[in-house]
């Protein structure tokens, strides 16, 4: 039993290569048999403060008079330490997760048991709206990086003792902590089960966000254009979710909290929709979902118009189209393919530059390309027109864009070749594939098809909040929803 | 399933006419407006182009029918025509009882074209002005849907015309006519089935 | 393939209704222009009435035993596989064959005169591959969408034919000749093809009612019957001087200057006909106990060299466009091979 310190410490400086954070505070403890100890950190992850205030001081000051280390291992826990989070441990493998974690071990010689309180302390970015999902009305609050701050917010919102949080840990490299909420009386079993079937089954070694898990929650065998896995950072949707039955998965290290099931009516939905009067709420839902298709076939439609049916389109708008199509060099497709990718780059760059750069990038792209392209006759008016407003829209349903982005850019193509028709067809096929999704077995297009006439009170209607309040449809008695 | 499908597709692209046949919108000639006149014995179809230009774009075509018109105009004047935005066809008065039917019956039997475009009567002067000014198109549909609020029983579109002369052998049917006493002015006037 | 799991019997009734509706978007001049509207309206019930004899086995097979007439000859006849499976794919590739046909045709003779109707057929059953591959409870889920499609296409066509009606144009008298009837009401048959369909998936819904049928025949009927009114009053005898006359409606159909209805026209008939042709090789799928893409695959290029054919040899496509040969071809395998069994399962008791 003697000497445990110094293969701990031995074994250690093995495993983390004699890395230069671990911290390995020595001490000798005042007793009669001058106990030899150790507090092994590892710097930045800990509150030096209270480390010393919980940890080191009240070690160094107490006396543990003849105690044996074991002894002395429950004295500490129950007469010496300030700190709340103590937990007893006696694996390396153990002591390998505290140390990553964030907390201060203490080692005793000749103690087979260790002890791990909670000093974590490391910085992190602090609670504040998030950029993606802003909202008129409601909290200016969203998830940050630290598993346990973003835990404490649902908490915070949900004061019930259903809520539940179960501990894993994915990556066989990165070891990654997440959390899989859920409201027990809400969420079926099945789904839980299922879903955690499909987290055990992830063998990848790092798990650094949490895009990284939802390809591994989505069904097997069903089209991946659309994700069958949301993604939210504010808690109060999140919230919302549980309480319909759905389940959250929280990633260590990431603001962006996974919700499974995801179905399609709910890109449509928006916290905002929520927090004002219904009939404003469903003009909104409404613009959303002409905006999605505007987004997705205008261009399209705009090709296939000038291309094969010109004689569709009203004689006021196709004297100024034909005309400006005329002085143009690329045929309709090319162009409206060429406006559609200078358009991508344009906001990938914007994403990609630093923000002072932001407003010259912008001055370039809309006027100096856009206007001169224009001016110069190398694109039309029109197509430039077309192609910006359904980008714009594309970003009334943000989550739906890269499904969107990769369905317009099929459609042109589509509406080139075979005009009206092709898009017909590519249309049907895509509702297939569409209706053919599932998300943890619930169907992705449930609600519309699967049909279910009580949950249209929140599809393109919100109705309110007496009746949507009266009774919560979970998510699993969706028709169709797969029972084993 | 996916290399099965992407055979499909790469053959559908290759074997597809596609861009080629296409009715490319800046290429189209579309007409929106064809009258028929006779001149020492031969009669003449003027196509008039969609166009934002002040003076009409128009094509004149020495042709026995209207059938023959559209062929000679594919082959030799307008070769990207397109007959599908046809709104008003004008007939000079005195051709009313030979073109009239004849070329009311061929329209029937083309898809082509707008089973609801106008038709109407005119006489020489109205002709020559819808050739010379701009903006007259408007103001002759004006008047056409005035006279029909006036005149329920006028036949406006060829579609109507056609069904009445198919039931209509003794009455005959009553369509619009365009003078030009100073000013555009519809009347009306009847045309007879014409006996087979 | 996906797993089948029970859907609802409505909604399959809801997508053999839409299937049967698009009978009359495809017909080539099969209302004989001889009758009045009247005449015409009682040949359709006439058909309406066949359709609904048509349905009979398969609903009884469904109301006793809750299953349906395949699983049920497999139960009682393991060793017939093979020839039944044979007879029935022999059906769906015929009525196939029936439903492509007319669309190329119409689609290559009245929408977009430069498309070759080989390849259009080809795309079209490329797309059927795809959706039989997903199973029939994936398509009558796009029936929905469909459903809405329709609705907001009958609606334009209608409502934009309205303008242009005149009791005129037709008459009410039910004088009438007999081969023009019988010829319209033989073709007012043709929806029965729906019957075999649910004699297929009829085990794979839940929720059946009795009235399910009769409403979706009754929703045929009456849409076949504002077809037919809008044909015969507000077209008239112009839509005589064209093939497909429910086409010509659509280009007549206008709002002021707002036209163009026959996009959305073609637009149903092209989501129509892919609907039917997925069903058809859905079904091909049951009957072979194949759930994989290989079968519709093989079943797809046989009506593809079906329709090639045809679009040469003029002989063929009447024989594949015969409205008598399809009531007859579904009259056995909608009545009178289910009615056999039925009868068979009885004695057996």
């Amino acid at each position: 039993m003697e000497d445990t310190l110094s293969k701990i410490k031995l074994s250690l400086s093995k495993m983390f290569s004699d890395s230069a954070d671990l911290t390995v505070r020595d001490i000798i403890l005042k007793s009669n048999n001058k106990l030899k100890g150790a507090v092994i950190t590892i710097e930045g992850l800990c509150s030096k403060d209270e480390l010393a205030q919980s940890v080191l001081n009240p070690l160094m000051m107490y006396d543990f008079g003849g105690q044996t280390p074991d002894e002395a291992i429950e004295t500490i826990i129950n007469s010496v330490s300030g700190s709340c989070d103590m937990i007893e441990f006696n694996s390396t493998q153990e002591l390998i997760s505290f140390l990553t974690s964030g907390f201060a071990v203490i080692v005793l010689d000749g103690c087979e048991k260790m002890l791990a309180t909670g000093v974590q302390g490391y910085s992190y970015r602090s609670v504040s709206e998030p950029e993606s999902e802003v909202v008129q009305r409601g909290a200016r609050e969203g998830f940050t990086e630290p598993l346990r701050v973003n835990m404490s917010m649902i908490r915070r919102r949900i004061k019930n003792p259903d809520l539940v949080f179960e501990q894993m840990t994915v990556g066989t490299e990165s070891k990654t902590q997440i959390m899989i909420c859920y409201l027990k009386h809400c969420a079926s079993p099945l789904l839980i089960k299922k879903l955690k079937k499909r987290l055990e089954a992830c063998q990848l070694p790092t798990v650094l966000a949490s895009g990284y898990l939802s390809e591994y929650l989505e069904d097997k065998s069903t089209s991946r254009l659309f994700s069958g896995v949301g993604i939210s950072e504010r808690p109060d949707t999140v919230c919302g979710k549980l309480t319909e039955g759905r389940i959250a998965v929280i990633v260590d290290g990431t603001p962006a909290v996974i919700i499974v099931p995801r179905l399609f009516v709910e890109e449509f939905q928006g916290v905002d929709d929520y927090s004002n009067r219904s009939y404003y709420a469903t003009l909104i839902r409404l613009i959303k979902y002409l905006s999605f298709f505007f987004a997705v076939f205008a261009p399209a439609l705009y090709v296939a118009l000038a291309q094969f049916h010109p004689e569709y389109i009203p004689t006021w708008i196709l004297i100024k189209t034909s005309e400006s199509l005329a002085v143009t060099p690329l045929p309709v497709t090319l162009e409206v393919l060429l406006i559609t990718f200078v358009y991508e780059i344009m906001k990938e760059a914007g994403l990609r530059i630093p923000k002072s750069l932001g407003h010259a990038v912008s001055i370039v792209g809309g006027l100096v390309v856009g206007e001169s392209a224009v001016n110069a006759g190398i694109i039309s008016a029109s197509t430039l027109m077309v192609v910006a407003t359904a980008a714009i829209c594309s970003y009334v349903t943000s989550p739906l864009y890269p499904p969107v982005t990769i369905l317009r850019v099929v459609l042109i193509v589509t509406a080139g070749i075979a005009g009206l028709w092709g898009i017909v067809l590519v249309t049907a096929v895509t509702i297939i594939s569409m209706c053919s999704k599932s998300s943890l077995g619930v169907p992705y297009m449930s609600s519309l098809s699967p049909f279910s006439l009580r949950s249209m009170r929140d599809v393109f209607i919100r109705a309110s909040w007496k009746k949507l309040g009266s009774h919560t449809i979970r998510v699993q008695k969706f028709p169709e929803t797969e029972e084993d | 399933m996916k290399r099965f499908l992407a055979v499909i597709m790469l053959f559908v692209v290759m074997i597809f006419p596609g861009c080629s046949s296409s009715r490319k919108i800046e290429t189209a000639a579309i007409i929106e407006n064809v009258s028929v006149t006779k001149e020492h014995g031969q009669l003449y179809y003027t196509f008039y182009k969609l166009s934002s230009d002040e003076k009409p774009h128009k094509t004149v075509i020495p042709a026995s029918s209207f059938e023959d018109a559209c062929r000679l105009a594919k082959e030799k004047y307008i070769p990207h025509l397109s007959l599908a935005k046809l709104r008003l066809l004008l007939v000079h008065i005195d051709l009313k009882d030979r073109v009239m039917q004849d070329d009311i019956s061929y329209i029937s039997t083309q898809t082509y074209f707008s089973p609801v475009a106008y038709v109407a009567l005119c006489d020489g002067e109205a002709l020559r002005r819808v050739g010379d000014s701009p903006g007259i198109l408007s103001t002759v549909e004006e008047k056409l849907r005035l006279c029909q609020k006036n005149h329920p029983s006028v036949k406006l579109d060829y579609l109507s015309i056609f069904n009445s002369l198919q039931r209509n052998s003794t009455e005959g049917v009553e369509i619009a006519y365009i003078n030009s006493d100073k000013e555009l002015k519809t009347d009306i006037k009847k045309i007879f089935r014409k006996m087979s | 393939m996906h797993r089948e799991i029970k859907y609802s019997s409505k909604r399959l009734m809801l997508t053999l209704m839409l299937c049967a509706c698009s009978v009359i978007l495809l017909q080539n001049n099969n209302v004989s222009p001889e009758n009045s509207f009247t005449v015409n309206l009682l040949c359709m019930l006439g058909g309406m009435a066949v359709c609904a004899v048509m349905f009979l086995p398969a609903v009884i097979l469904k109301k006793r035993c809750d299953t349906d007439f395949l699983a049920l000859s497999e139960k009682i006849t393991p060793k017939l596989k093979i020839p039944l499976a044979s007879v029935y794919s022999l059906y769906f590739v015929y009525a196939a064959a029936y439903f492509l046909l007319p669309y190329t045709d119409m689609f290559c003779e009245k929408y977009y005169p430069g498309a070759s109707p080989c390849v259009i057929g080809l795309c079209v059953l490329a797309a059927c591959v795809y959706a039989a591959y997903k199973g029939a409870n994936i398509i009558t889920r796009f029936g929905i969408f469909l459903f809405v499609f329709a609705l907001v296409t009958n609606l334009l066509m209608f409502g934009g034919s309205v303008g242009s009606l005149d009791f005129a144009n037709g008459s009410f008298s039910l004088e009438t000749d007999f081969d023009a009837a019988a010829s319209t009401f033989i073709y007012f048959c043709a929806p029965s093809f729906i019957a075999v369909i649910y004699a297929c998936f009829a085990g794979d819904t839940e929720n059946f009612k009795l009235k399910q049928p009769f409403l979706a025949l009754l929703f045929t009927a009456l849409k076949y019957a504002l077809v037919l009114f809008f044909v015969t009053f507000s077209v008239g005898a112009y839509a005589q001087r064209q093939d497909y006359q429910t086409f010509i409606l659509s280009r007549v159909a206008h709002f002021d200057l707002f036209g163009g209805i026959e996009s959305f026209f073609t637009a149903l008939a092209t989501m129509s006909v892919f609907m039917i042709i997925s069903m058809f090789l859905s079904c091909i799928n049951k009957c072979t106990g194949s759930g994989g893409v290989k079968n519709s695959a093989v079943f797809s290029v046989i009506i593809f060299i079906v329709s090639f054919t045809a679009e040469w040899n003029n002989s063929v496509k009447e024989f594949f466009t015969n409205d008598l040969i399809l009531i007859i071809f579904t009259a056995v395998v909608a009545v009178l091979i289910p009615l056999a069994y039925i009868f068979t399962g009885r004695k057996n008791k």
